[in-house]
């Protein structure tokens, strides 16, 4: 499948307007002036995912996971390492950080924090396309990469949106992916609705 | 709105031990269980039909308000951690407090409506295991940073401490203590007392300060002992034998002190060299001045009372014969006081210039050929060996020789020079077969006054021989001839190695 630039523009602008409603939302509750920028969005084969050195080569990382169905289905999951995860948790709860660690109630937050990027990203794009699709609970998991995947029981994905997610409260930068995984055809389908949604590219 | 179908449900609900409400999209209540009710203390009758933000209003702030909102709108289930929201519905503990809570926020469909499912955990106890474990996490944290801080500042105390050890000016000994006072090895030495000595720091941990010592201390070692375990402390000189033999007077300051839970002594050696060849010429010049001061005062004046004694015998004297005989006992008079004089200036000349080593050989050698042809048989039986003496120390052998001749009388045929080494040192004797001394001699042998001729001779030769710790005694047999032994302790001679005879040429 070939995805073109302005259909890559129209996830990013998607994603954007959903981080952005989920900085917000951070803001209100944590009190803290937390930014959120998404400077790299790309789209790749599923298969190519434990590839991805840069991103996501850890042996420790913690992941919030929320399975979504209905026209388009697949999984989308907020990726922290583990240490970045403690200290960006410890920051938006006002703990010092000395020694970074997820206990049970970090855990617990940063399954609320993933909670709201990954709502307000799919929230973003099903209002832009008016779809309504069903969600599981949000799902906390780690390990390494292929510990995270290979924990999904329905291995029929195909294509990967991969967005790297910039928290920022005040000097400290914590970087995150955000993955959206689509099952088979489902991005065809996304990307068939974007473009109905905002127009054919020329 | 079909709330029986809800309502049912919520009877359901009752057995849960979460609590449990479901809300209309306008936030009224349709379901509430036991549990919720319970924790509340709010009866369901009392509470079904009503907005929950009137009873809960902090609900309606932006930051539940939009998550619910977006639930409400088909979107996924909203998470509430306990962190950000401890008490979603605030809710008394039976012992005081509130209840922590863990909420979700689910949306249920009931024919086209969408309803609002609150799930709501309760918490307490995880929270409080959960502190319970970050209290003692941080403790033990908190103990790993102060040990690594401690070990950390113990090693730059360290640091410190030897750049201080190494960089003194004085050597520095660490040994252990015995439980009777006396010094047990050492345990560290700084690099000034590796050069002071000559012996590495490892040849050093293998022995003990009573290695270094030769001959004593300034006090008794009993006495230094009960003084470091009595008041910690203790001052004393004693001399410190070198790698390559030769001597060091020092000065030792101890402390008894505790390193690492042992109980040690902490010594600062000074090398005192300076300070006792400073102190010896002191004592020198003193013991100078104060014969000098004599001899000027007592003896000249003693000699000037005979001439004057002379002069009035001769005045009154009126045969030609007997005034010569008075002019003649005052040309003595006069013979004697330049002798004392010149005693005067050759005494002055001991200690001016500085020690050296001397080959005793080339000395005897050189005298040997002065007085000769003779008719003595002068014999050498020295190896080559050198001695540390004030550089008058041939004069003193030249003196020897010449007693030997002045004193021998008419059996005197043979002068022998020989060195031993024996347990006070090297014994240089010079012995000959003349008519010796008398023992009631001996013992006034090297005063000064005494002896047949001016009796400044042996007196000279003790003060000489003084200077750097050489003695001199008479051991012969009278009538079978005289034998002076000069003692040279450890220390104060040397064999010459093959390399310097070569280097003399």
């Amino acid at each position: 499948m070939n995805v073109g630039e302005e259909s890559i523009d129209a996830i990013r602008e998607l994603i954007n307007i959903g981080v952005g409603r989920a900085a917000g939302l951070l803001n209100d509750m944590t009190g803290t002036h937390i930014r959120l920028h998404v400077p790299e969005v790309r789209v790749l084969r599923y298969s190519d995912l434990a590839g991805e050195q840069r991103l996501l080569d850890s042996a420790h990382l913690s992941a919030v996971t929320l399975r979504f169905a209905g026209s388009f289905s697949g999984m989308s999951m907020l990726i922290f390492p583990e240490k970045g995860a403690a200290v960006l948790i410890m920051a938006l709860t006002g703990e010092e950080i000395d020694e970074p660690e997820l206990d049970a109630l970090r855990i617990e937050t940063l399954n609320e924090v993933g909670n709201i990027v990954n709502n307000a990203v799919m929230g973003s794009i099903t209002n832009v396309l008016g779809e309504r699709l069903t969600y599981s609970m949000p799902e906390y998991r780690e390990g390494r990469i292929e510990d995270i995947l290979g924990r999904e029981r329905s291995p029929g994905y195909d294509w990967v949106i991969l967005a790297v997610s910039q928290f920022m409260i005040e000097d400290l930068r914590v970087v995150g992916t955000i993955l959206m995984i689509f099952e088979i055809g489902a991005l065809d389908t996304l990307i068939e609705k974007i473009t109905a949604v905002m127009g054919s590219p020329p | 709105m079909n709330t029986n179908s809800f309502l049912s449900q919520c009877e359901n609900l009752d057995i849960l031990p979460a609590g449990i409400i479901i809300l209309g999209p306008d936030y009224t209540v349709v379901c509430w269980n036991r549990t919720i009710a319970e924790w509340t203390c709010i009866p369901r009758e009392k509470i079904l039909g009503r907005d929950l933000r009137e009873i809960f209003p902090h609900l309606a702030d932006r930051k539940y308000a939009l998550r619910i909102q977006q639930v409400f709108e088909g979107g996924a289930a909203a998470f509430f951690s306990t962190q950000f929201h401890p008490h979603f519905i605030p809710t008394p503990l039976p012992g005081g407090g509130l209840r922590f809570q863990r909420t979700t926020v689910h949306a249920v469909y009931e024919g086209k409506e969408t309803y609002a499912l609150v799930f709501i955990d309760d918490v307490t106890e995880l929270v409080q295991q959960v502190r319970a474990y970050r209290g003692m996490r941080d403790r033990a944290l908190r103990e790993v940073r102060e040990r690594l801080e401690k070990e950390a500042a113990l090693e730059e105390s360290e640091a410190k401490f030897r750049e201080i050890f190494n960089s003194a000016n004085d050597a520095i000994h660490i040994h252990e203590l015995r439980e009777d006072g006396l010094p047990g090895r050492f345990s560290e030495v700084n690099a000034v007392a590796c050069e002071m000595l000559g012996y590495s720091r490892e040849e050093f941990l293998g022995m003990t300060p009573l290695d270094l010592v030769q001959g004593g201390h300034g006090k008794p070692l009993d006495v230094i002992g009960r003084e470091i375990l009595g008041k910690g402390h203790a001052i004393f000189e004693t001399e410190h034998k070198r790698k390559d033999g030769s001597t060091v007077p020092v000065e030792i300051h101890t402390h008894r002190v505790t390193i690492r839970n042992r109980d040690v002594v902490l010594s600062v050696v000074r090398d005192i060299t300076e300070r006792k060849i400073a102190e010896d010429a002191l004592a020198l010049a003193l013991r100078k001045l104060h014969l000098l001061s004599t001899i000027t005062r007592h003896d000249l004046l003693n000699q000037v009372s005979a001439l004057k004694c002379y002069i009035e015998l001769a005045r009154d004297e009126k045969e030609i014969a007997r005034t010569r005989e008075f002019l003649d006992k005052m040309d003595k008079v006069l013979d004697t006081v330049e002798e004392q004089i010149n005693f005067t200036r050759d005494y002055q000349e001991i200690g001016v210039r500085e020690p050296a080593w001397q080959n005793i050989a080339d000395i005897v050698g050189k005298i040997r050929a002065g007085f000769q042809p003779s008719g003595v048989d002068i014999v050498l039986a020295l190896d080559e060996i050198e001695v540390y003496a004030d550089p008058l120390f041939e004069k003193v052998i030249f003196n020897l020789f010449e007693n030997a001749f002045r004193y021998g009388g008419p059996s005197l045929s043979l002068i022998r020079v020989t060195a031993a080494e024996g347990p006070e040192g090297l014994a240089i004797a010079v012995e000959d077969n003349g008519v010796g001394i008398p023992d009631e001699d001996k013992k006034h042998l090297f005063r000064k006054g005494f002896g047949k001729h001016t009796g400044l001779g042996l007196f000279l030769s003790r003060e000489i021989l003084a200077i750097t710790g050489l003695s001199i005694r008479e051991t012969g047999v009278p009538g079978k001839g005289a034998r002076f032994e000069i003692l040279v302790p450890e220390g104060k001679f040397r064999r010459r190695s093959p390399e310097r005879t070569g280097e003399r040429g």
